[in-house]
């Protein structure tokens, strides 16, 4: 169980961090207009997306490294016919 | 320009696909080998989420505000990252009580309420009706536009010709009977529909690939690639500022917050995400690929949104119809009709999976529960009831649909697509304070939860639903413009005044401030009814009951025969279904013979979480109570056996704790013990030396006394010689016993110390002088080193003047006569001053070095064997420094002299 409470305090980091990417004020910062732009694209966008993508990978390295529940979670829907 | 006939045989064919995936999958459910139970299933089934509003209402609105359309997205990324605790715990509930919707999740945690879940099932309904029919408008309009293009391009009017409103029609009475066939396969509303489930994952693959083709045929057919594509959008003035923030405005915190409670509030993502749900563990894989998924199809919205705006002329065409428009104008048909049928994909996965939750709302939560009650008597002749229960689901799918249909007709056109999109979050968002403080807090009563979600809906409804009536001509306009009653702060818009927010961002702020506030404060005041607090404490605690047998077990006590039991089962689940469950009790509990008699608590609680599975937690509380005889329900007695049992819990966990606590008392008692041995070891050493000590100068005084008595005629000069010895023993002796005062005081702290600040140097010379006379007898040279200014420290000048004169008078003693030296050095350190105090003596063999400062420990003389002091001094010397915070050590080669060194700490600035 420890492990399982680690991964939830890493996820729910995740989830203050991911609050902080995308809080109005932070994005505003790469508000910078449309002139201003990095490998073709707007930094706005540019920013949004990665930073997305950053935080579906740290999602899933913690979920990835989580113990599984070994419990069967699911009563059998019926019984074989 | 598509021909009809091939946009129908191409949807017809998709929707053929659609049915034989469903029938697969039930087909191999019904076999055993499920085709859901693995994770990446699960979590596409989860993208329902992306309904044709994603489709097509995101390029809409991108080409209206930018990334204004990305918190729809974002807001469930950040639930998922929570998902491992929040959706976790929700599933696991559902799972435990056998829930069926969410409108079975909030009845039930509020005492199995039947108003509750009644009143969830019709919000529901009220609030995503606007949504389903925002999905028949899209497949409508965009079948509209396939087969018009160039000139109906733009949509809005598609009702106005009987033909498209037939389209919705057939496409309304196509998807109920794909809804019937597979959402009612199985009474059990807990069973998992996988056929559904597998179908609904296929629609989410096809659309994805749908709109990245039409994407990458954006972004590399029709430009060269993002940069290109950016630059001539950058170039144009009216584009250009789609690339900032300043046109999403206030809406992107409230928008992100919206969607985060909408992911798991929505019945359709309710009904995929928990009650669907095969196995807690695929959530794992969900909370990150789910998001992937969003990230996937929101890539290619902006390309596409930019696309349209430089191709074609502002106005022309719809923003909402992009998708297709684009690859129709640019020569690609084919993919248009792709785009299209991932439109169509998108659109009947969220009807289905709806209707199918809504459904089984309306039925367990609002229909079954007044059969029951108002017509008990009527039903209670019936001997079974599962075909009602069928009949009342499937009829519930149509009448959805149809209303649906209706809405569409007679409304839905006046609003832009986004805009239904999150009116039908909003609504669904009021059930967000219920579920969550039902989880985590207790005492969230059931009172505290019907008016705040009561609450919460009307302003709901009254600065969203009733706006969209008068838009569509229904209520006069000025309700809008005016307010009610011509009342300015009433106006739907600007409740108070409240203005400039966007009327999303309004009504959530309204309807949750109403909303949670009333929750809190009632529930405060409130006082919750037993089975309240006995379905709060299963809620909260799910995790800490370790699975289905609970406390709860023996809720029952009224006596049911089993029989009863069995036949009163038999009416809602037929009895084949009603036989299985009782033999999987037997298995369970590894009965072998039938079961007879009065029912066991157990069964009774086993076939009412069945049962509820069925028609809901409500009314299989009420179905069971009915059944059994006299004061069967107990509720009084049942929540003593729950007191019971968590005082004895408690108990045992104190115990446990009572006897850790001896464990650590025991040791700690065992390792005084030896402390004590030890000091009492000590003690026996000293007092033995001590007296030992004290021995030798009382004996020479007694034997000299004694001489001097015995002898009367003793001569003068040899008197004068025996008592000088005796002065000289007493004098020894009251130095030893001072000595051993001292030590004393030092070791059990009772010395008084009266600690200033002191000047060091002062108290060496101090001390050098007042042996004076000692070196001189003896010819011994002082040399005193120092430096120029010392810094003061902290000590009381008495013990440190008693200090220097124990070291000084050591040296002394060891030195040579005739030509002894003694060298006294201070030195200042950082912290500390160090003092040493060398002789030219015999120095101190280096196995004695460590014992010296210890109590009694006498160096004994080369030349003579006898001891030299006492062995207390040093013992002393240490006491002191140590008390002082210094540190006290000697260096010594023999043969070379010693030399002792000790620091005292400098006073603190």
């Amino acid at each position: 169980m420890k492990d399982d409470n680690r991964s939830s305090e890493r996820l729910v980091a995740l989830f203050l961090f991911g609050m902080v990417l995308f809080n109005p004020l932070v994005v505003g910062l790469f508000d910078v207009g449309a002139e201003i732009r990095l490998f073709g694209i707007p930094v706005l966008f540019l920013y949004l997306f990665i930073g997305w993508a950053v935080l579906i990978g740290l999602i899933a390295a913690v979920a990835e490294s989580a113990p599984k529940d070994s419990k069967p979670t699911s009563p059998p829907t019926r019984p074989a016919d | 320009m598509i021909p009809g006939w091939l946009i129908a045989v191409a949807s017809l064919g998709y929707l053929t696909l659609l049915f034989a995936i469903a029938y697969y999958g039930d087909r191999r459910s019904d076999e055993g080998r499920s085709l859901i139970l693995n994770p990446y299933i699960y979590a596409f089934s989860i993208a329902v989420y992306c309904t044709a509003w994603t489709f097509y209402g995101s390029v809409g609105l991108a080409a209206r505000s930018g990334v204004g359309f990305l918190p729809i997205y974002l807001g469930p990324t950040l639930m998922f990252a929570f998902g491992w605790v929040v959706l976790r715990k929700i599933i696991r509930i559902s799972k435990v009580h056998h829930i069926t919707s969410i409108a079975d999740f909030v009845s039930s945690r509020y005492g199995k309420s039947h108003v509750l879940g009644g009143l969830v099932s019709v919000i529901a309904v009220i609030g995503i009706m606007p949504y389903i029919s925002l999905q028949l408008d899209a497949i409508s309009a965009s079948f509209n536009v396939l087969l018009n293009y160039p000139e109906l391009s733009n949509s809005g009017s598609a009702i106005d010709l009987p033909l498209f409103g037939d389209t919705a029609f057939w496409v309304a009475v196509l998807l109920a009977v794909f809804s019937i066939l597979f959402g009612t396969r199985h009474i059990d509303a807990t069973e998992h529909h996988e056929g559904m489930v597998a179908a609904i994952a296929f629609e989410s693959v096809v659309k994805l690939v749908a709109f990245i083709s039409v994407g990458v045929f954006v972004t590399f057919g029709l430009f060269d690639g993002f940069g290109d594509l950016f630059a001539r959008a950058a170039a144009e003035p009216t584009i250009a500022k789609l690339m900032t923030m300043e046109v999403v405005g206030a809406q992107w915190a409230p928008l992100t917050l919206l969607a985060m409670l909408a992911v798991f509030c929505l019945p359709r993502q309710f009904q995929v995400t928990v009650v669907e749900n095969v196995d807690e563990n695929h959530l794992n894989k969900a909370i990150w690929l789910f998001p992937l998924y969003l990230l996937l199809i929101n890539i290619f919205v902006l390309p596409i949104a930019f696309g349209g705006l430089l191709r074609f002329p502002l106005g022309t065409v719809d923003a909402d119809t992009y998708v297709l428009a684009l690859p129709l104008a640019e020569g690609a048909p084919a993919l248009a009709l792709f785009a299209f049928i991932g439109g169509l994909s998108a659109a009947t996965g969220m009807v289905i999976v709806a209707t199918v939750a809504l459904s089984t709302m309306i039925c367990n939560d609002l229909i079954m529960p007044v059969l029951l009650r108002f017509a008990w008597l009527h039903l209670s002749e019936k001997k079974d009831l599962s075909g009602l229960l069928l009949a009342i689901r499937r009829g519930s799918i149509g009448f959805i649909l149809l209303i649906g249909y209706l809405y569409f007709v007679l409304i839905g056109e006046s609003y832009a697509l986004v805009s239904i999109g999150l009116v039908s979050f909003a609504a669904a968002a009021q059930f967000a304070p219920a579920i969550l403080a039902g989880m985590y807090w207790k005492g969230a009563s059931h009172r505290g939860a019907l008016l705040a979600i009561s609450g919460g809906f009307l302003v709901w409804a009254y600065t969203l639903l009733l706006p969209s009536f008068a838009l569509s001509g229904w209520l006069p306009a000025g309700f809008v413009e005016r307010g009610a009653f011509g009342i300015e702060l009433l106006k739907p818009y600007a409740l108070f005044g409240l203005d400039g927010l966007g009327h999303i961002s309004h009504a959530l702020f309204w309807s949750l401030l109403v909303n949670v506030g009333t929750l809190v404060v009632v529930s405060l005041l409130d006082r919750q009814s037993m089975i309240e607090r006995i379905q709060a404490t299963l809620f909260v605690e799910v995790f800490r009951q370790g699975g289905t047998a609970g406390v709860g077990a023996n809720i029952w006590q009224g006596s049911v025969s089993v029989s009863d039991l069995r036949s009163m089962a038999e009416r809602f689940l037929g009895s084949e279904r009603t036989h299985e469950i009782f033999a999987e009790y037997a298995r369970n509990k590894q009965l072998d013979r039938p079961m007879a008699g009065n029912a066991s608590g157990e069964l009774v609680q086993f076939v009412e979480r069945r049962l509820s599975g069925v028609i809901g937690a409500a009314s299989a509380r009420v179905m069971v109570a009915s059944t059994l005889k006299g004061e069967g329900v107990g509720l009084e007695e049942l929540m003593q056996i729950l007191d019971e049992t968590s005082q004895v819990l408690e108990y045992s966990r104190q115990l446990e704790q009572k006897s850790e606590q001896l464990e650590h008392a025991s040791s700690e008692l065992k390792a005084a013990n030896e402390r004590l041995t030890e000091l009492d070891q000590m003690k026996d050493d000293f007092l033995s030396t001590v007296t030992h000590e004290l021995r030798t100068p009382l004996t020479s005084i007694r034997s000299f006394s004694e001489i001097l008595h015995d002898t009367p005629d003793l001569g003068l000069s040899e008197r004068q010689h025996f008592l000088g010895i005796i002065i000289r023993e007493s004098e020894r002796l009251t130095r030893l016993i001072n000595q051993v005062l001292d030590l004393t005081k030092i070791e059990r702290g009772r010395m008084e110390w009266q600690m200033s600040d002191v000047d060091l140097a002062e108290v060496i010379d101090h001390a050098v002088s007042s042996m004076h006379h000692l070196f001189e007898e003896k010819n011994v040279t002082v040399d005193i080193r120092q430096p120029e200014t010392i810094p003061p420290v902290r000590g009381d000048r008495d013990q440190l003047i008693q200090l220097a004169i124990n070291l000084l008078s050591n040296a002394e003693k060891f030195c040579p006569g005739g030509n002894g030296r003694v060298e006294v050095a201070l030195e200042s350190g950082p912290k500390a001053l160090t003092v040493s105090v060398a002789d030219n003596g015999p120095g101190i063999p280096e196995h004695e070095q460590e014992n010296i400062f210890e109590k009694f420990h006498q160096v004994r003389s080369d030349q003579t064997g006898n001891p030299m002091g006492s062995g207390l001094g040093l013992a002393i010397c240490r006491g002191i420094v140590e008390h002082l915070g210094g540190r006290i050590w000697v260096r010594s080669k023999p043969g070379h002299g010693a030399t002792f060194f000790f620091t005292v700490p400098f006073v603190k600035q």
